[in-house]
């Protein structure tokens, strides 16, 4: 019985207390960044749950009769080849970005995280094999990668979303092992040890909540990254197919057009710089407040 | 240093091996069957068999790569099947379009980051730190294949000051290699200041500035010559990312590189072509990391003299 109340107090102890997130939301409500970054992000997210009710128009509302009409009249970006509202199409292409930038991060995370941890907890032969993988799949360029797994797959949402995912997890893998390495020959680890934890315990209970605060700000830093690169293959066609609205393949269908009608480039280009720079700040502030030494 | 540099090319063999699998793996993952790829359905079951034996793909998966890597050391990377030449051939005829944009965005990109970040580095938090950060953070937020479209837009439809599309003069250049040169240089900027202040804190500067050494002095030849250790290693790896996003240039700008032969050949599967374009990008990216280690190693005596 005092073994599993020993248990309990230990992992208690471990657990991250609540006025440490206190203290660190405190911080980060200081820094201008940070604050400016969250409100894109907030932005963000309430333009993809409330998409039917902000735009205007359906994404896939055509009008001949209003085919490349500039920002104004009733079309506050204006409208692309199809005439279809700008506006709406953008608002509509944020739940593509986020659906793409989260899943795929949540995966590359998961792989990440089991990956790391094996290597760094058990060490030996399994971490020689996981490392050595990690690196190969760290020294390969991330976008000629994404592009090998879609020329495989074949074009489409899908096949973006597991080709980021596939090219996104060696840096979670890296960061988990590091973190287990140093952690696992803390004190309070050797003392779960001792008490008789499962290993999984260990891991899950123990290890994992004190390697949060790097993995949340390399999550965050992760995500404008998917976000880019959906944005680039879609570009190029090979991710989102139309109608479709991603913000990647409205430029690549405006792409023609950009002499007479720039705007259908230029916005959906715009709303991918803002996003990714409200992930970018809010990331920056994260990462300096968790750890001011990382500052520069 | 020969033992640094021996075991940097070993560490380089699995990256090797691990991107020919990967290559060989885009046509036989790929969903359908690859003769039906190549030819298309409507063929006798004579033809198909023939084709399908002609490929190897009668025999075990295994076999069947190290006749690839076979292949491959031969300098034989198959037949187009959309073109009907060597892809060997093709690809050469597109390497220097190619390596000309990616050399002129690293000139640039590095030409600029290395100022501003020493100037921003030793102007820390001043405007002028500020500044660099502020473009540093834009850059990395800003997507290079927008940033080409906006150039584009402003410098070659509106203004006409170059031209639209195309290659052959410098004047085909300038466009695509500022979108990635600047958007990177911003990049590399915010790299090169931290690399500098790290070594502006050291012992050996204290020491410097203690025996009244001048600011440029310390600053060119003490701290900047450390600084660049760092910087060296990152060339290495922009050149992975500058082939990388070369692609998207290439394509917007239509020029006849590795790139766009390759997302062409994506569309129109001609498999041979993804995998030869797709293994010359990648073993050049690994070369390019290789000469970086022998640059880091002539530039830092403490592993010459290892």
């Amino acid at each position: 019985m005092s073994v599993v109340n020993d248990q309990i107090k230990l992992e208690e102890e471990t657990l991250i207390p609540a006025n440490r997130i206190f203290d660190l939301a405190k911080r980060l409500l200081k820094n201008k960044g940070a604050v400016l970054g969250l409100f894109i992000i907030v932005l963000l997210f309430l333009s993809a749950i409330f998409a039917p009710l902000i735009a205007p128009y359906s994404y896939q509302a055509q009008s001949l009769s209003k085919m490349l009409r500039p920002p104004g009249q009733g079309h506050i970006l204006g409208t692309d080849e199809f005439g279809r509202d700008m506006f709406s199409r953008i608002v509509y292409g944020s739940r593509i970005s986020l659906l793409v930038g989260f899943v795929t991060v949540g995966i590359s995370l998961v792989i990440g995280v089991v990956l790391g941890a094996l290597a760094g907890y058990y060490g030996g032969l399994l971490d020689y094999i996981i490392s050595g993988l990690t690196d190969i799949a760290w020294s390969f360029p991330r976008n000629l990668l994404a592009i090998a797994f879609i020329a495989t797959l074949g074009p489409g949402l899908l096949s973006v979303m597991l080709a980021v995912a596939l090219i996104s997890w060696a840096g979670f893998a890296r960061l988990i092992r590091g973190q287990f390495l140093s952690l696992k020959e803390q004190e309070f680890v050797e003392a779960a040890r001792v008490l008789g934890m499962s290993d999984f315990r260990i891991i899950f209970r123990h290890i994992i909540p004190n390697a949060l605060a790097p993995i949340i700000v390399l999550t965050t830093l992760e995500v404008p990254k998917a976000i880019i690169v959906e944005a680039s293959l879609s570009f190029l066609g090979l991710g989102a197919q139309p109608p479709t609205p991603s913000w990647g393949s409205i430029m690549s269908s405006g792409r023609s057009y950009i002499a007479m009608a720039p705007w259908v480039v230029i916005f959906p280009g715009l709303m991918v710089m803002i996003v990714v720079l409200g992930f970018n700040l809010f990331g920056d502030a994260l990462r300096d407040s968790l750890d001011p030494r990382l500052r520069d | 240093m020969l033992f640094y540099l021996i075991k940097r090319i070993i560490s380089k063999i699995p990256i090797l091996f691990g991107m020919t699998i990967i290559v060989f793996l885009i046509l036989h993952l790929a969903p359908g069957d690859p003769v039906d790829m190549i030819v298309g359905p409507n063929v006798t079951p004579e033809v198909y068999q023939n084709i399908r034996t002609q490929l190897g793909l009668d025999k075990p998966l295994i076999v069947q790569y190290f006749k690839f890597l076979a292949n491959i050391f031969q300098g034989n990377l198959g037949e187009s099947i959309l073109q009907g030449r060597p892809v060997l051939e093709i690809i050469k005829e597109r390497i220097p379009v190619t390596f000309t944009l990616g050399i002129t965005i690293l000139i640039i990109s590095f030409g600029l980051a290395i100022p501003a970040g020493i100037i921003a580095a030793i102007n820390r938090n001043t405007w002028k730190d500020y500044l660099c950060m502020s473009g540093a953070l834009l850059g990395m937020s800003m997507p290079t294949f927008w940033f080409g479209l906006l150039l584009l837009y402003f410098f070659a439809y509106k203004l006409r000051l170059f031209p639209i599309s195309g290659y052959g003069t410098w004047k085909h250049l300038v466009l695509p290699a500022l979108a990635m040169g600047l958007t990177d240089a911003a990049i590399t900027a915010r790299m090169v200041r931290s690399s500098m202040l790290e070594i502006i804190r050291q012992d050996y500067i204290r020491t410097a500035r203690s025996k009244g050494l001048a600011r440029q002095v310390i600053i060119y030849q003490h701290a900047l010559k450390n600084a660049l250790i760092p910087i060296i290693t990152l060339l290495g790896m922009k050149i992975g990312w500058v082939l990388g996003g070369s692609v998207f240039l290439e394509v917007i700008f239509s020029r006849p590189g590795i790139g766009r032969l390759m997302i062409n050949a994506i569309f129109a599967r001609d498999y041979p072509v993804v995998q030869g374009a797709m293994l010359v990008l990648t073993t050049s990216i690994i070369l390019g990391n290789m000469l970086a280690d022998l640059l880091y190693a002539v530039i830092d005596p403490r592993i010459r003299f290892d």
